[in-house]
């Protein structure tokens, strides 16, 4: 039968993708994929049930009372899931497709677009945005039987809107990406925007700013069109299915030719910033490594907005505290739990800071060699020592990891100096998580390599997911438990458990080195085959 | 050990159930110019890549300039240069920084570089836009930094994957000069190519494989007297080939 051509390349998209999980892992691979898509349904399981629940509960509310309160909750509700999902996945939303190199089959840009959606609906927030939309709604259209079809139509419109604000706050954050000023720039006047209103200013906008907001979503006139049509009122139901519809339409037609244009953008340039011809600083053979693997890192423009994720912890965590000390400092009391939370993270912020660098990059210590891609033939067929180039990835990741820390630093700075001791720390956790890491890292890249295009995403395959979480729990757990049984042991014992640790680390790492890079050889042909 | 550049014994690499090279032997004297011939898929990247270590033999042994191929990776590596077949440039660097890290690795100091990079750059009349990084470089540019790449530590062995593919006439022109002085130099090179005129004018040794296995080795004379006598080496490998096809498709 013959198949639509958005059909033919969602189906060639998910064989092809198939093929590699088969190809990179085998049975094993495919088990483990099988295995986490388990996981994964177990984990939407729970939530999924509690929104067909509470789309029951205020469904029947709805249905039997139509109290404005609960259509405003309902409404803040699907602005959450809508918005706010399609928003968090603008940080991490690419498209699924390079549709540039299918730019000489006779495909028009709409045939791609409409290929492209169900993509892109696969990646961790639209999932569970549209997911609990969806089953709220399905909760409601139970209570409402009779008004099951406009249901559908908002929920369809719903889903339109989520994907439209994520073509459009991702293609807007790949701009800012590409100018990691803009970025600054915008998180100070952030910050500086927030300490200045302070708490009285971020209680009005949750407080009145939001809720008035969400009175005038297309979305809210949307609902409250369902109920009018329900209650008898056509014109006025009429008129908020319409403003809804026609909005998600509106939004639709400014957002498809925006991500329209970036799946057809040139392959060339795109993805990478532009280089200059300065020459290298090469030292060592492994140096001279690490920095080519930094160089390949931040000309990713991929890679370079991820220098900034540390801001999305330690910016709220800095804020919070200064919003704390202001209400203190007003006199006006804050619950003893809340204060004991706020002083233990600011005991714990800057030893912790390295550690969450370590954890925000796991799509780069678990495939070392992606963005070597085909030059990795090169690297080969040059007299480097796999010692070398091993180390040279430990290096560079070293480089990313600490320029990713002093960003993530600043906001933090800003509250309070740090001791010696929390630097020293910071610096021998953070080094011995880096260590641990990266050797584990050495070992899943030189055996499940992807070779990663400057322009297409970075994630990490469903069979390898379930390392990194592991990796780093253990670690972290392993770190906590040395510093605690220092410090039972002796007063400062901690300290030196955690500088020990990092001696020991970097002991093993040189011991096991040359079983690395022999390992890395023995599967040389895996990674010509990126 | 014999005094070959390049030594092959009973070499053989499959990938799964495929045979891509069958009980390989021979020999290649040290400042020969090879011709490695046969059809797409015939098993010619593939002896290139086992030749330089790139793919280990599933059986049989390889020997370059009386080393190891497997015992000896790095030591080996300082004496060959490769251009491969496919792209395997490092393209975030620019063509200027990419010579330099090739030739930092081989212990090239900046200034004997830079000295080469400029006499490549004019030799090969590649001339990219300041600042250009390789991945934005054309089919061709990136074939002639490849090429620069092989030859900048000044190599005694060169293998070259499909140096004329992609190449316009003036830089084909350009290459075979620049052959043709490696050899007058003593250099081995070992050059596979579909373009049977450039192998017949300039290589003095030819290989033709096909299905992994070697059906014919030696000097044009040497073919000649064993395969009979021919007036163009496209006929001698058109007739090892089981002749041509009758090219035409039933629907056009």
């Amino acid at each position: 039968m013959a198949l639509s051509a958005p059909a033919a390349l969602v189906r060639a998209h998910y064989r092809s993708t198939w093929n590699q999980i088969v190809r990179g892992a085998g049975f094993g691979g495919k088990a483990a994929t099988g295995a986490m898509l388990v996981l994964a349904a177990l984990l939407v399981l729970l939530p999924g049930a509690l929104a067909v629940r509470l789309g029951l509960t205020m469904g029947t509310e709805l249905a039997t009372t139509a109290d404005a309160d609960v259509l405003q909750n309902w409404n803040g509700l699907m602005a959450t899931f809508i918005f706010g999902f399609a928003l968090l996945g603008s940080f991490r939303f690419k498209p699924a497709f390079p549709f540039n190199r299918f730019g000489h089959y006779p495909l028009t840009p709409l045939q791609l677009l409409i290929a492209d959606l169900p993509a892109s609906l696969f990646e961790a927030f639209p999932l569970l945005g549209v997911s609990a939309t969806i089953l709220m709604n399905i909760g409601l259209a139970v209570r409402m039987p009779e008004m099951t079809p406009l249901i559908f139509l908002l929920v369809i419109d719903g889903v339109v809107t989520l994907l439209s604000i994520m073509f459009l706050g991702s293609a807007v954050l790949a701009a800012i990406s590409r100018r990691p000023i803009l970025m600054v720039v915008f998180a100070i006047i952030t910050a500086g925007a927030c300490f200045t209103f302070g708490l009285s200013g971020l209680r009005i906008v949750l407080g009145h700013w939001l809720p008035g907001l969400v009175r005038i979503t297309p979305i809210a006139y949307g609902y409250a069109g369902l109920l009018a049509f329900r209650s008898g009122d056509i014109g006025k139901g009429l008129i908020g299915i319409a403003i809804a519809t026609s909005a998600g339409v509106l939004l639709f037609l400014l957002a498809a030719p925006v991500h329209a244009r970036r799946l057809m953008a040139e392959r060339n340039s795109d993805g990478w910033a532009a280089g200059r011809d300065a020459p290298l600083r090469l030292g060592t053979p492994s140096s001279s490594i690490g920095n080519l693997f930094l160089r390949q890192l931040l000309r990713s423009t991929a890679v370079r907005a991820q220098l900034f994720l540390p801001l999305l912890y330690t910016a709220p965590l800095a804020l919070v505290t200064a919003l704390t000390r202001r209400t203190l400092a007003e006199g006006k009391p804050l619950p003893d739990n809340l204060l004991g939370l706020i002083h233990r993270a600011d005991a714990a912020w800057f030893a912790f800071l390295p550690i969450l660098a370590v954890a925000m990059n796991p799509q780069i210590w678990m495939n070392q060699f992606g963005w070597d891609r085909r030059g990795m033939r090169t690297l080969l067929l040059l007299p480097i020592d796999p010692r070398d180039l091993l180390a040279g990835k430990l290096r560079g990741l070293l480089g990313f990891t600490a320029v990713q820390t002093v960003i993530g630093v600043l906001p933090l700075l800003t509250v309070r100096m740090p001791s010696l001791q929390e630097g020293i720390i910071a610096l021998t956790a953070g080094g011995v998580a880096l260590i641990v890491t990266t050797s584990v890292g050495h070992v899943v890249s030189v055996r499940f390599p992807r070779g990663i295009d400057g322009s297409a995403g970075v994630q990490i395959p469903l069979y390898l997911a379930w390392i990194s979480p592991v990796m780093l729990v253990v670690t972290a757990m392993g770190l906590l438990g040395l510093y605690a049984i220092g410090n039972v042991i002796a007063e400062g014992g901690g300290l030196v458990a955690l500088v020990v640790a990092l001696a020991g680390a970097i002991l093993a790492y040189r011991l096991i080195l040359p079983r690395l890079a022999a390992l890395l050889y023995a599967n040389r042909e895996r990674l010509l085959a990126m | 050990m014999s005094e070959a550049a390049l030594h092959f014994e009973n070499v053989t690499k499959r990938f799964g159930e495929t045979i891509a090279v069958r009980d390989l032997s021979f020999s290649i004297a040290s400042g020969s110019l090879v011709g490695l011939l046969g059809r797409n898929g015939a098993g010619k990247t593939t002896t290139i890549n086992m030749a330089t270590g790139l793919l280990r033999p599933t059986a049989g042994t390889i020997h370059l300039l009386g080393l190891d191929v497997e015992k000896h990776p790095i030591e080996i590596r300082r004496r060959f240069g490769v251009m491969p077949q496919e792209d395997s440039l490092l393209e975030y660097l620019t063509g200027a920084q990419f010579l330099q890290f090739v030739g930092r690795v081989h212990g090239l100091s900046n200034e004997v570089i830079a000295g080469r990079t400029r006499e490549i750059f004019d030799t090969l009349e590649l001339a990219p836009q300041p600042g250009t990084l390789v991945r934005d470089y054309s089919y061709g540019m990136k074939k002639k930094l490849a090429l620069g790449a092989a030859l900048i530590h000044g190599p005694g062995l060169v293998f070259l994957d499909e140096p004329f593919e992609g190449i316009d006439p003036m830089t084909s022109r350009t290459i075979r000069e620049i052959l043709s002085g490696l050899q007058r130099k003593g250099v081995t090179i070992v050059m596979s190519s579909h373009v049977l005129e450039i192998v017949e004018r300039l290589c003095d040794t030819i290989a033709i494989i096909d299905q992994g296995a070697l059906l014919a080795f030696g000097t044009l004379d040497d073919l000649r007297e064993r395969h009979g006598n021919f007036d163009r080496l496209e006929e001698l490998f058109v007739e090892l080939m089981g002749g041509a096809k009758a090219g035409e498709l039933s629907w056009l």
